[in-house]
């Protein structure tokens, strides 16, 4: 399971949260992150609070012109039942604040940064709806899942300009290429270094692009940059890796638990050239609590 | 051609267009050497390793359709230099006096004007992927569309990969206005698109006709006109021309693009399939009600039930283009299009004469002169 929605919603809930569930689980490792966020400044918590809000209401904008569809949950359930879900706006948050130059940040920065992350989840969304496309489908359903996907994908075209930053607008449109060219390849177990191609594409560039545009809006050096790119990268190898579904092609078990470990690692090592203690913290405990399911 | 003088030139409101120029014009001599780049350019930024990918996403450049779009945006980045551009002169020839008196410029076009003609059918092409999806098309330009061809799933997304990559391009040529044009481009596809999900008005009345006209309009807008407009605008935008010109560009671009529309609709009734490189009525089949059946409801009441239905009833879509036929409906579409053409050619009066503004007059002719 991903982020409990309610608690986002609330994110004064969080602390009676843990008097409850493991610390350990992976849900539990991000709401301490969110947790994190809104320690930092009570802007960051609501932002998240803030999109879930935002992603909900284009949820009630696509059953208003589709005069409320049944076949709409069909349509969005790959996303709303994905362990993902908002999970690459935390990460672009994080990485907000990991990254973030000396100094108060405005409202109209977390602004930006909300922009940020509601770009990534909405390619995020749009993709998982698309790729779950199948030919089998009432030609009801496939328009319909055509439209709610361009529905989300015009909306982050449209918030990707608005941002103002040609890098960013670069950067997260090619992530749009890079989930369909993941899509299209074929896995050859053989090749390694294909498959890792492969992962990269389905999997790793969208939050290391994701985590990397949050550091160029931040305007921060070249070396952190890289430190943002290369920790989303492995992140989301890691997590791939772990995802039992998606690895079909690394058959050996132990190959994939030093796969894992491998990626895990990189992941960890990137976090080294940041200051903000809490925040790297909390990614480190990310990247800590993936595990083979 | 025309002379290119400057009394013309200080003379905007004199109207140079002549009616026996469009039929002779051979407009894309202006434009041969950048048009002959935009399919090869796009194939270049659609490029990929893998193969079944750069197959799908090449299936509509192959057979390139009429290029119409990228066209426009070329003339109009040419026509719109000689307002601003490396050959216009700054205080005139009256001070100058230069002894080059033959030498006529006919603009040029930038290197990012062409991107933007390549992004500009890349956009247009994606939309064609969705397109045969959403409308459960078989046809397309005489071929199997691409739902056909590799699947839904697949159309679907090399049409994302085809957005992914235009607007990567796009980013690239670091102008925030365009890149925000262009976004708003994809927005409204995609509402023009729900726009024709349902009716949202279900009485036959006078008023309800009124409404779908509208509703009919703005669809066309979104669908069609945007894309045109926008990119015209941005051509004019990326040569830095003065906001009037700039207006004048996207007003240019909405009219004739909405009259290509229009023209699109009537010949969607009038041809048979095989003219059309695919299926005749697809509007009516699609339960969509265009301006030649809006005309034709005003004289026929029973249509309006057939429009509210969408043509539901096995008979209807038979009945209504049997009911159109004996209407002028199609008469009043051809006019309201030529209604849009002559504001069209009105609007671009404000750029300086050229052959290149010349040509857009053809191009615009040209699309109410199409046999249907």
């Amino acid at each position: 399971m991903g982020l409990p929605l309610h608690i986002l919603r609330n994110p004064s809930l969080i602390s009676s949260y843990f008097s409850v569930n493991k610390s350990s689980s992976w849900a539990s490792v991000l709401l301490k992150a969110v947790g994190v966020l809104s320690r930092d400044s009570r802007w960051h918590a609501d932002l998240l609070n803030v999109l879930t809000e935002e992603m909900e209401s284009l949820n009630k904008q696509l059953n208003a012109w589709t005069g409320n569809n049944p076949l709409l949950d069909r349509i969005t359930e790959p996303y709303r039942r994905s362990n993902t879900q908002f999970f690459h706006p935390l990460l672009v948050l994080l990485m907000s604040r990991a990254s973030r130059i000396e100094g108060d940040t405005s409202q109209q920065m977390f602004q930006r940064y909300k922009q940020l992350s509601r770009v990534t989840e909405l390619i995020h969304a749009a993709n998982l709806i698309h790729i779950n496309i199948r030919e089998d489908q009432s030609t009801e359903e496939l328009k319909l899942a055509t439209l709610v996907g361009d529905y989300l994908l015009g909306k982050a075209s449209v918030d990707l300009s608005h941002l103002e930053s040609s890098a960013v607008t670069e950067l997260m449109a090619s992530v749009i290429a890079n989930l369909v060219e993941g899509h299209f390849m074929k896995p050859k177990s053989h090749a390694n270094s294909q498959s890792e191609r492969m992962l990269l594409l389905q999997s790793a560039f969208l939050p290391a692009k994701a985590c990397l545009s949050a550091s160029i809006l931040n305007n921060a050096s070249a070396y952190m940059n890289k430190a943002c790119f290369t920790y989303g990268r492995y992140l989301g190898l890691s997590m791939h890796v772990a995802h039992e579904d998606l690895s079909e092609s690394i058959e050996d078990k132990t190959k994939k638990k030093e796969l894992l470990n491998g990626y895990r690692k990189n992941a960890k090592d990137a976090l080294t050239v940041f200051p903000d203690v809490e925040a790297k913290q909390a990614l480190r405990e990310i990247a800590e609590r993936i595990s083979i399911a | 051609m025309k002379c290119f003088t400057m009394s013309t030139w200080r003379n905007p409101g004199l109207v140079v267009f002549s009616r026996s120029m469009s039929k002779t014009a051979n407009f894309t001599g202006l434009i041969e050497n950048e048009l002959q780049q935009v399919s090869p350019g796009i194939r270049k930024l659609l490029s990929s390793r893998f193969e079944e990918l750069s197959k799908c996403s090449r299936y509509y450049t192959v057979a390139q359709g009429k290029q119409m779009r990228p066209s426009l945006v070329l003339l109009m980045s040419k026509a719109t230099s000689l307002c601003s551009g490396i050959d216009q002169s700054l205080v005139g020839s009256s001070f100058l006096e230069d002894d080059a008196p033959e030498y006529i410029s006919t603009g040029q076009v930038l290197p990012s004007q062409l991107r933007l003609a390549q992004i500009t059918e890349m956009i247009h092409t994606a939309s064609l992927l969705h397109d045969d999806v959403i409308d459960h098309a078989s046809v397309r330009r005489g071929h199997p569309s691409s739902n056909v061809a590799f699947g839904n799933r697949r159309s679907v997304l090399t049409g994302n990969f085809i957005l992914g990559r235009a607007s990567t391009a796009m980013a690239r040529l670091r102008n925030p206005r365009v890149t925000e044009l262009f976004a708003t481009v994809v927005a409204d596809l995609v509402r023009g698109e729900f726009l024709q999900l349902k009716n949202t008005v279900n009485t036959n009345t006078l008023e309800a006709q009124a409404f779908h006209f509208d509703y009919y309009i703005e669809k066309t807008y979104l669908k069609t006109a945007s894309l045109i407009s926008k990119s015209c605008q941005s051509a004019a935008i990326l040569g830095q021309c003065s906001p009037t010109v700039i207006q004048a560009a996207s007003d240019f671009g909405r009219y004739v693009g909405t009259a290509f529309q229009l023209m699109d609709d009537v010949l969607d009734y009038t041809s048979k399939d095989e003219t059309l490189g695919k299926a005749a009525n697809a509007d009516l089949n699609l339960g969509l009600a265009t301006a030649p059946v809006l005309f034709a409801w005003k004289q026929y009441p029973e249509l309006g039930a057939m429009v509210i239905n969408r043509f539901n009833c096995p008979s209807d879509v038979k009945k209504a283009r049997e009911l159109v036929e004996s209407t002028d409906g199609i008469q009043s579409t051809v006019k309201w299009a030529k209604d849009y053409i002559k504001k069209a050619h009105e609007v671009i009066q404000c750029i300086p004469d050229s052959p290149a503004r010349q040509a857009l007059h053809a191009v615009a002719e040209k699309v109410v002169a199409r046999n249907y």
